[in-house]
């Protein structure tokens, strides 16, 4: 992908989020589950970013996760709200692999803004990369419970990974169906939904069946982990930014705060952060988009580690140059913290992802050795 | 330089592709670097010095792998930054033993862009062949990371600055025959004036060196004292009182070499040797860090790789930002030989060598060695003073 198609799409994301995200929109509501905008989910689809990872076989614009990574850096930075990784970019890694009817009709209908899909794989917390479900595929109804689902609209279908007698399949369900019960809890730009199946019908067969079920998904995953790096970098920049802005102007003892080096030491300490950070998940998206088995490559858990870790860092070193301010809810100071919580610790938190880094990178895992003995 | 054979007496191998140039440069490796002065869990940051510095750089130069940023025509590799990049990367792979070989990293590309003839001539070849061993005079006692502060003094008397004063961290004076020094040579409102770029010969007389010895037991260092020492005012390099320019222009590519994650690599492998040995595979805790440390050196070779690219692409001096080089490789190299001193448990209170398993290792000296590299080129306080003012753009 060409480095100039990536700064036509940085800057026109950039142009679009700073006229239409306002910081405001997001106080007043810590601890309620948020659903997407829907004025700003039809927005972006206009711009076309809901297909950008989609092959224009499936309505999209045949590009991959390196300019969806592009996007989320800015999302990041500009404290962009709607779930575009799970709603969009997680699903498309699914649908772009089935050639069911239903996968052609969802795919437009994602791509459009008209249909609200999200993947539901996970089923216990930190187990991001267990390829086994205990949710049961019969051959025509779904059980089981899913956890920790991003992006569930009410009128939403989400697609479920579940086992059957030949494997794993994948099948789209309606939200609304029979049998499905969910209870969302609040992340900072989102929620977490806990949903209940019994014996719930699906639209349609399975869209994946098998081996290229499983690829599906850890290919979802492995998208997702780049994608949120991207975003945390960004968080993290921008965090970085409003905080240089700040220390820049405020004055106490008759000098501004940046004159204290103990206030631009760790100024210097957040910059370092934010390029490695950087530095790391670009080389990861790069990667990942010509990759066959993503979920192999040690880099991807590196960036999703670093960028979690650099964006919390940064996000409460901020908070604490603030001063009082800082710790005040309407001081959008705070919201690069929070949004840094929910992407640090969706889909592998860093210990957990520095982990699976090391078995990656081509080192023996001595320890799974020894409990295995 | 005019000295047609010199120039052309070894092939242009900043003609070939870069893998041609690594495979090359991999196979005389191979068969010229002697096997018993590589870096290893001992030394993982073997450097050589005295005699053994010379007998390789000799080797080098004879086989026309000597001085890869200097231009052809001054009898250098010519190497374009990439490809200088590649040949560190090289001798890091092939655990070839550092050298503070300063005549060939800050001498010889401060003569070739400010020398005159005269001096180019002189000292060029003598560099390259050993025959002249140079070492920097920057810091004085009260002239450290503020090096602007420097008091030791030239007067022009006739046809010779007599020189008065001390240097000090004068890294291997002691194998020396010539130090470049910044001198006091005029007294202006900004205190960056006045200093001038001055060749000396340490046979001089009136000149005493003292080594100190450092925290890891070596004479690594020293103090030169300079008494009424007549240096020919032809030794003098740019212009009187523009010494600082000269200097300063160097220091950007130091932070780019000091800021190599090289040793970082090497005291890795070694906790990954100490791992073993002491069987802390099934310790959670020492594995969680130990992959911490590895994803830290896994991101940072990606920031220095980009930072280098971007160096070598745009074609300009490096900027502030190799602040960030030298400021994270250096405090990684630290957390990586603390590492080691925890997981070596009681081990890592012997001061000396000492005997892991089969492994000969020496963990007080790399624990020691990883301590200046904060401290030297430039303090991490100063490198982050540079970061938040060059870079960051914070009002002071």
């Amino acid at each position: 992908m060409s480095d100039e198609i990536f700064s036509m799409l940085r800057d026109s994301a950039e142009d679009f989020l700073s006229a239409q995200v306002h910081n405001d929109s997001q106080t007043g509501r810590i601890g309620t589950p948020v659903l997407r905008d829907r004025k700003l989910w039809a927005a972006i689809a206009e711009l076309g970013w809901l297909g950008v990872a989609l092959p224009e076989s499936h309505s999209g614009m045949g590009m991959s996760v390196d300019a969806a990574a592009v996007l989320c850096e800015v999302f990041g930075r500009k404290l962009f709200a709607e779930p575009y990784i799970a709603g969009a970019l997680m699903p498309s890694a699914v649908l772009a692999e089935s050639t069911e009817p239903v996968a052609f009709e969802l795919a437009e209908g994602l791509v459009c803004g008209n249909r609200y899909l999200t993947l539901a794989w996970q089923e216990q917390a930190g187990e991001a990369d267990s390829a086994t479900y205990a949710t049961r595929w019969d051959g025509a109804t779904i059980t089981g419970r899913k956890r920790f689902v991003s992006a569930l609209e009410d009128d939403g279908i989400v697609l479920v990974a579940a086992e059957s007698n030949e494997g794993t399949v994948i099948v789209a369900l309606a939200v609304e169906a029979a049998g499905v019960r969910y209870q969302r809890l609040a992340t900072a730009q989102g929620h977490y939904a806990d949903i209940q199946l019994d014996g719930a019908v699906p639209m349609a067969p399975p869209l994946l069946v098998g081996a290229v079920a499983d690829a599906a998904i850890m290919r979802a995953v492995a998208w997702a982990r780049v994608a949120a790096s991207a975003q945390l970098s960004g968080i993290a920049r921008g965090c970085l930014l409003a905080t240089t802005d700040y220390v820049s102007q405020r004055t106490q003892f008759n000098r501004t705060l940046s004159a204290f080096q103990s206030v631009s030491h760790r100024c210097a300490d957040m910059l370092v952060g934010v390029e490695l950070s950087d530095a790391v998940w670009r080389f990861a998206a790069a990667e990942v988009s010509v990759a066959k088995q993503p979920e192999s490559l040690a880099c991807v858990y590196a960036a999703k580690a670093r960028s979690g870790d650099v964006a919390l860092t940064t996000g409460r070193t901020a908070v604490q140059l603030h001063g009082a301010m800082g710790f005040t809810e309407e001081c959008a100071i705070g919201l690069y913290l929070r949004a840094a919580m929910q992407y640090s610790s969706w889909l592998g938190a860093p210990a957990a992802m520095r982990r699976l880094f090391l078995a990656r990178s081509g080192q023996r895992d001595l320890l799974m050795e020894a409990c295995n003995d | 330089m005019t000295d047609s054979n010199w120039s052309s007496r070894h092939d242009d191998r900043n003609q070939l592709s870069d893998e041609e140039f690594r495979q090359q440069l991999r196979l005389f490796l191979q068969a010229n670097f002697p096997r018993e002065w590589r870096q290893d869990f001992h030394r993982p940051f073997r450097r050589l010095r005295g005699p053994e510095q010379k007998q390789w750089l000799r080797i080098l130069n004879d086989n026309g792998w000597r001085a890869p940023a200097w231009p052809r025509h001054f009898g250098g590799m010519g190497l374009s930054f990439r490809k200088q990049l590649i040949y560190h990367e090289e001798l890091e792979h092939a655990g070839v033993a550092r050298v503070i070989d300063l005549g060939d990293s800050q001498l010889g590309p401060t003569l070739i862009l400010l020398g005159n003839e005269q001096q180019q001539q002189l000292y060029l070849p003598k560099i390259l062949n050993c025959e002249h061993i140079w070492c920097q005079g920057y810091s004085e006692p009260n002239a450290g990371s503020d090096l602007a502060s420097l008091r030791c003094s030239a007067v022009l008397q006739g046809d010779d600055f007599v020189v008065n004063g001390q240097k000090i961290w004068t890294t291997h004076a002691n194998d020396a025959t010539h130090i470049f020094t910044l001198v006091r040579t005029g007294k202006f409102e900004k205190k960056q004036q006045g200093i001038s770029f001055l060749l000396i010969d340490l046979n001089t007389p009136g000149i005493t060196i003292r080594p100190i010895n450092n925290l890891a037991g070596e004479d690594e260092f020293c103090e030169v004292f300079f008494d009424d020492v007549p240096v020919p005012k032809t030794n003098l390099v740019g212009e009187i009182d523009q010494g600082w320019r000269v200097a300063k222009s160097l220091l950007g590519y130091e932070r780019v070499w000091i800021g190599s994650p090289a040793l970082v690599s090497k005291a890795l492998e070694l906790s990954r040797q100490l791992i073993e040995l002491r069987e802390l595979d099934v310790d959670c805790g020492a594995r969680d860090r130990y992959a911490e440390l590895c994803a830290d050196l896994h991101d940072y070779k990606l920031l220095y790789t980009r930072i280098c690219n971007q160096i070598s692409d745009s074609g300009r001096e490096p900027g502030p930002e190799v602040s960030m080089l030298k400021l994270y490789a250096s405090e990684l190299l630290q957390r990586v030989t603390e590492f080691n001193v925890q997981a070596a448990a009681e081990w890592g209170g012997v001061v000396g060598d000492t005997v892991i398993g089969d492994t000969l290792t020496d963990l007080h000296w790399q624990y020691m060695m990883a301590r200046p590299v904060t401290i030297f080129a430039g303090a991490n306080e100063v490198q982050r003073d540079i970061l938040a003012k060059a870079v960051l753009r914070l009002p002071t």
